[in-house]
């Protein structure tokens, strides 16, 4: 009987105590046809009537507590519906927003949970393109311990993706889907040492057989704000342009997708700087300036240098936890502006542990997206070396964890693709290395190092084991897909 | 002489029953704990309304009060655990069959149920859950970084 009740014990003990791994169950999904089913749909977000709330319209990214001043263009949801066949598809929505919680994917997924049983939807994929001249959709940009969220907008935010999400599915047509890459050149910077980043701009590009107008999809690294920190107009910001741009040219729908965006990959000013002060439109110009060059880049890739993608698909979908050692994060799930669920921990710096998830969707035998619920420095992504699970002054631990890539390789993903920002947005995945919070008030302030770089990024991340928890995750997703 | 030390039972048998003031006490008592309980969060909640006084920006500073007063107000958010009432309850009723023997000792306890009261309230809202989230976890946190200076920073 004792043995019992050790047992009983320890298995609450194991399960009450243990941290960075804690899994979900992997939903799977797949599909093998003849052809691509593709569609793209489009529906802007309204913003609300003055009569339908008194909650204000914060503008995100930056500073808090500041309305927006007046509308650039309208941000909007886009959808893509991907399947192998006619009966039954996955879908993947763009948000044009700084970023969007799990609970509002978790309300864009219900939402569409008749839709998708109705018409075969394996699985929606939400993420937001990161544009910074967007309405505050996670509740950082209102005043201190205020929600900034307006409900009302988040509600259109909601219908809008829904609406999109159908157009998408009636839109859907036959035919190829096909991958190209090009180089690009001067259109990033990195604020933050090591300055590693992808400068390869990714496009699946999908052609009807009949040929009308097809679907793209451009993976790119880079925040959207080129419209800079003193903006106040609400806007797409550069994907918006490219999209447009890409429109006029082509007349394809096209969908933008944040990459390794971390530690902080943002486009450059592309204007001559000297003449800010006497255009008050300086900014608008170089939004469109970058927009414009990231479409050229995009278009001038020629068919002879794409591949097709076969015509199949599969995805794996985990939850995980994340030690939250980052105690803004806890005011903000205590006041109720963040959306993920907590959960008990004790290894983490808080008590608690956040919960959050990530996928892996291939497509064809060649291509992987790794769809991540945050802003992931890049090296985390594209490093050769393995990276230490220990960090300045917490984690004293011998584990060591691949980067992204090398696990891609290990499991045969072939092209690996991020989606940053997707399914959730639990701010900056660093390197354990490089993980500095101040000393006397973590994660309130900034740290800086004995180099004189700004640890900033870290006031913004769940915690030093973001990483290392992410990467144990999608090896779990990888395994799960590549079977 | 000490009667009671020397005959327990005959002197447990003559003290006479709870009087009605007493049971009427008793009651009142109890049903303004179970009051206390379900309003402590919302009486709290007004410390955010009170917090967010003008007059206090110029002494807090608006972050630090902005910060405050967001915690607080957000305890109406708050899930109230009413085991820690029914556990008060169980403690005076149990406190009282104790003491039943003896009309001091009762009125004594009596007396603290206003006490047992406080300390209730106190339990309620530091134990309250927030979203998932313990409001003596946010205190801690709270009061680790004020003796690090956060309101200074702010």
């Amino acid at each position: 009987m004792k043995r019992y009740i050790y047992g009983t014990f320890l298995m609450l003990f194991l399960f009450l105590f243990s941290g960075c791994g804690e899994q979900g169950n992997i939903l799977t999904g797949s599909s093998v046809g003849n052809s691509w089913y593709v569609g793209h749909g489009q529906a802007e977000i309204a913003l609300p009537e003055d009569t339908e709330t008194d909650e204000p319209l914060y503008i995100a990214g930056y500073h808090g507590g500041e309305e927006i001043a007046g509308v650039l263009d309208m941000p909007c949801a886009n959808a893509v519906w991907m399947g192998t066949d006619a009966d039954s598809g996955i879908l993947l929505l763009g948000v044009d927003c700084v970023g969007l919680g799990s609970d509002t994917v978790y309300a864009i997924r219900s939402r569409l949970a008749d839709f998708s049983a109705e018409n075969g939807c394996q699985r929606v994929f939400v993420y937001a393109t990161h544009t910074h001249a967007s309405i505050d959709t996670l509740g950082l940009w209102g005043p201190t311990a205020v929600d900034g969220k307006n409900r009302a907008y988040m509600e259109n935010l909601i219908s809008s993706a829904v609406s999109a999400a159908e157009a998408a599915y009636v839109a859907r047509k036959c035919g190829a889907l096909y991958f190209g890459a090009a180089e690009t050149e001067g259109l990033q910077e990195d604020s933050r040492a090591p300055y590693v980043y992808d400068e390869t701009l990714y496009q699946l590009r999908f052609v009807p057989k009949d040929d009308s107008a097809g679907t793209r999809i451009v993976f790119f690294a880079a925040h959207a704000e080129s419209l800079r920190g003193d903006n106040r107009l609400l806007s797409r910001d550069f994907p918006g342009v490219m999209a447009d741009t890409i429109r006029a040219e082509t007349g394809d729908g096209t969908l933008f997708v944040p990459g390794a965006i971390g530690g902080l990959v943002m486009t450059p000013v592309l204007l001559d700087e000297s003449t800010v002060d006497g255009d008050p439109d300086f900014y608008i110009k170089n939004c469109t300036a970058t927009g414009k060059a990231l479409a050229a880049c995009a278009l001038s890739i020629s068919p002879d240098d794409e591949t097709a993608v076969l015509p199949s698909y599969a995805f794996a979908e985990t939850e995980y936890a994340v030690p939250l050692d980052n105690t803004v994060f806890l005011y903000y799930r205590f006041l109720g502006i963040l959306g993920n669920p907590l959960t008990r921990n004790s290894d983490s710096e808080t008590g608690y542990a956040l919960h959050t998830s990530c996928a892996a969707l291939r497509l064809g035998d060649s291509i992987t997206i790794a769809m991540l619920p945050g802003e992931i420095f890049p090296e985390l992504v594209y490093s050769d070396t393995e990276f230490s699970a220990a960090g300045v002054g917490y984690a004293l631990t011998d584990e060591t964890f691949p980067s992204l890539s090398a696990l891609a390789e290990e499991y045969g993903m072939g092209t690996l693709l991020i989606a940053g920002l997707c399914g959730d947005e639990t701010g900056y995945i660093l390197p354990p290395g490089d993980y500095l919070v101040n000393p006397d008030l973590p994660y309130f302030d900034g740290a800086e190092d004995d180099s004189g770089e700004n640890h900033y990024e870290e006031t913004n991340s769940a915690g030093i084991r973001a990483a290392q928890c992410l990467a144990e995750a999608m090896e779990n997703v990888f395994r799960a897909v590549g079977k | 002489m000490n009667t009671e030390t020397n005959f327990p039972t005959q002197n447990r048998r003559a003290v006479p029953a709870p009087t009605r003031g007493e049971l009427l006490f008793f009651c009142l008592s109890m049903l303004t704990a179970w009051g206390v309980w379900f309003c402590a969060l919302q009486t709290v909640r007004h410390l955010g309304d009170i917090l967010r006084a003008p007059l206090l920006t110029d002494i807090l500073g608006a972050d630090t009060q902005g910060l405050l007063a967001g915690i607080f107000s957000g305890l109406s958010d708050a899930r109230v655990e009413p085991g820690i009432f029914v556990l008060l309850c169980v403690w005076a009723v149990f406190a009282l069959l104790f003491c039943s023997h003896n009309r001091v000792r009762r009125r004594a306890v009596l007396g603290l149920l206003p006490l047992f009261l406080l300390i209730g309230y106190i339990l309620s809202v530091v134990c309250a859950d927030v979203n998932g989230v313990r409001f003596y976890d946010i205190l801690f946190s709270l009061a680790k970084m004020a003796g690090n200076g956060l309101f200074e920073v702010l």
